[in-house]
Parts: C-alpha cells; sequence; structure tokens
C-alpha cells in the first residue's frame, strides 16, 4: 500500500517534471493559476464573485513572471476565505460602559433568560431622539476584560471606568443595521429591554412587534 | 420612571440585573495595522481619482493575499470607495481595472491614524534617547 502510494506520488511529481522541462511549463502554470483563482472566487460570496473574478484577473494580466503570477492567485485564495466571512459574520463587538458591579452582569448570565432585545435610546445634541436595538444572546456574551480572542478591549468610555466586554449578536435580517456600526456618543436616555426565554421567537417578534414577554422601560439617569 | 422588579412570570426581570448602564460602541472601524497604513499612506499621497489594486500592491509592496482583505476592511468601514474603470475591455485592449480612492470620511480618518501612530514613534524614539 505504501509502495503504490509512493508510486503515486513519484509518478506526478515526474509528470510535474516533465512539463517544466519540456516545454509545457507555461501553459501548466497558466491553468494552474486559473485553476487557483477559480477557486479563490467561489469562495466569496456569490454577489461578489463576479466582481473580484473580473478584479483579480485583471490584476493578475499585469502581474510579470510566471512563479509571480502562481503566487499572486495563491495569495486570493488564502485571502478570500477571510474576506467571505467578513461578509457574513454579523457578529459585533461593542463595549459596555457599565455603572453596577460585574456580579450583577455574572447573574445575568447565569439566569434563565437566553437573549435580550436591547433598544437605547440615545438623545442627539439637537434633541432628536435615536433609537437602536441590539439583541445579546447569552450564549455570546462574555464578561471580562478581555475580548474573546485575549486581547484587551481597545474602548473606553468617557465617563465609565470599565471596560467589561461583551459580544453582542445582531442580525441585520431581523433587526436592520447592526447598531454596533453606530457610535454612541450622547448619553443614552433609557432602555427598553425584552427577555426572551428562546432566540427562536425574535423573527416573530420582530414582524408581529407585540411581545409577549417581560418588558421594562428604564431611565438611565 | 422607575422599573419593574419582575417579568411578566414573577421571575426576576433582567432590568434587576442591569439598572444602570450605558452603551459605548467599539464601532466597526478597520484594524489599523502597519500594512493597513501602508495602504492608506498610498492612497493619501496619490491620485485623487484612485489607484488601482496593482498599484497600490507595488507601492506597498503587500501580497495579494493581505492586500485584498485590506482594501476590503477599509470599503466596508466606508474609508475607501471603489469604481471600475469608465473604458471597455475592447477600448483598453485588456482587461478593466478597479480603482480605489479614500472617501472624506477616510481621508479624515487616515490621516489622524497615521499621525496617531508617527507621534508614537515619535515618542518612543523620544525615551529610548
Amino acid at each position: 500500500m505504501a509502495q503504490e502510494l509512493m508510486l503515486a506520488i513519484g509518478g506526478v511529481f515526474t509528470a510535474v517534471l516533465n512539463l517544466l522541462v519540456g516545454g509545457g511549463c507555461k501553459q501548466w502554470i497558466l491553468w494552474f493559476t486559473q485553476r487557483l483563482l477559480a477557486l479563490a472566487v467561489r469562495r466569496l460570496p456569490e454577489t461578489q464573485q463576479e466582481r473580484f473574478a473580473e478584479e483579480w484577473h485583471s490584476h493578475l494580466n499585469d502581474v510579470q513572471g510566471e512563479v509571480r503570477k502562481v503566487l499572486f492567485a495563491w495569495g486570493c485564495a488564502s485571502a478570500a476565505r477571510d474576506m467571505a466571512a467578513s461578509f457574513t459574520d454579523r457578529r459585533t463587538n461593542i463595549g459596555l460602559v457599565w455603572k453596577g458591579t460585574i456580579e450583577r452582569l455574572r447573574a445575568w448570565k447565569r439566569s434563565f433568560v437566553n437573549a435580550t432585545v436591547l433598544i437605547a435610546f440615545e438623545k442627539t445634541p439637537t434633541g432628536a431622539m435615536n433609537a437602536h436595538t441590539l439583541v445579546l444572546e447569552r450564549k455570546h456574551v462574555t464578561v471580562g476584560p478581555t475580548r474573546p480572542d485575549g486581547k484587551p478591549h481597545p474602548h473606553a468610555g468617557k465617563t465609565g471606568r470599565i471596560v467589561r466586554f461583551i459580544n453582542i449578536y445582531s442580525d441585520p435580517q431581523w433587526l436592520g443595521p447592526p447598531s454596533a456600526m453606530i457610535k454612541l456618543d450622547s448619553p443614552i436616555e433609557g432602555f427598553i429591554w425584552v427577555s426572551l426565554t428562546s432566540l427562536e421567537v425574535l423573527p416573530e417578534l420582530v414582524l408581529t412587534a407585540e411581545p409577549s414577554h417581560a418588558c421594562q422601560w428604564v431611565r438611565s439617569r | 420612571m422607575e422599573g419593574h422588579k419582575t417579568g411578566h412570570d414573577g421571575r426576576p426581570a433582567l432590568t434587576n440585573f442591569l439598572p444602570l448602564c450605558r452603551l459605548a460602541t467599539m464601532g466597526k472601524g478597520p484594524q489599523l495595522t502597519t500594512q493597513t497604513l501602508k495602504v492608506l499612506g498610498i492612497l493619501m499621497n496619490n491620485r485623487p481619482d484612485g489607484l488601482p489594486g496593482v498599484e497600490i500592491g507595488r507601492a506597498t509592496r503587500l501580497q495579494s493575499g493581505t492586500l485584498y482583505p485590506i482594501l476590503l476592511r477599509l470599503e466596508q468601514a466606508g474609508w475607501l470607495e471603489s469604481y471600475w474603470e469608465a473604458e471597455t475591455p475592447q477600448e483598453l485592449g485588456r482587461p478593466r481595472r478597479r480603482f480605489y480612492q479614500l472617501t472624506a470620511v477616510g481621508a479624515r480618518n487616515a490621516k489622524s491614524a497615521i499621525r496617531d501612530f508617527t507621534s508614537s514613534i515619535g515618542g518612543l524614539a523620544w525615551h529610548r534617547s
């Protein structure tokens, strides 16, 4: 079995060497590069495939040298996975300026609530009220001074000590654009919390706008 | 208005646990690595109508695997915008290029980020001397 495997690997190696030595090198590299670029494009979301296929082929056209072409295509193939993730990763990180004790946040982690919809009302300098909706899914909320990747949290509130990191789940399909995209500079005027025992009820909740769950209005000051 | 202390079923409501807090988002700005700053620097110091990926790559010496995720992140963050060349491939005699240029927000943020970076380098140099 091992001998057959070695023979197969040797056969492929010899074939590749023959191609390189026998003048088929350029065609083979062209074929390989095209295959790599096709793989890279396939890794992207469908909406982005046409754009990057054209863009990368255009870039490849300007790359000099066969080896550099392969390296370029290889780089695209390795980058495409990360790029695809940036289109689909809906988790956003926010810092919670925490005026209570961390024990309370830990208590929430231990509570029956699986998820909480938070609608925060921000009063802008012009007096208008903005509402920001966030979904806190308990399993995505971590309590601690560092981000889940272990790095220290970079944000510090204007007034607050903290910063305890929490990871917020925000799904634009349900609740519009991720609220964490918006920087809240103004004080929060109040909150509406809707506590959910299951995240599965959320689409229904948003569609009907008639929550049958605990709902409180709290002024922050 | 004070928040209720229990939920609809009598169990402790979340407001018991999170009574007073203020949100401050971390923002979804791009991670400002030295490679990202290189890209921003090249775009700031070049043509206002932008540069194609190939020229940014040449100027920054970044490989495609590093360059395109950076360009994409900056574009998603609203710091860059991109557009195709107006001419068709037939008119150009080659595939169309996609140009990247800084937005007004991107230019402002890039300037600030590069200034912060250079001042921190200066600070380090000062402390070491």
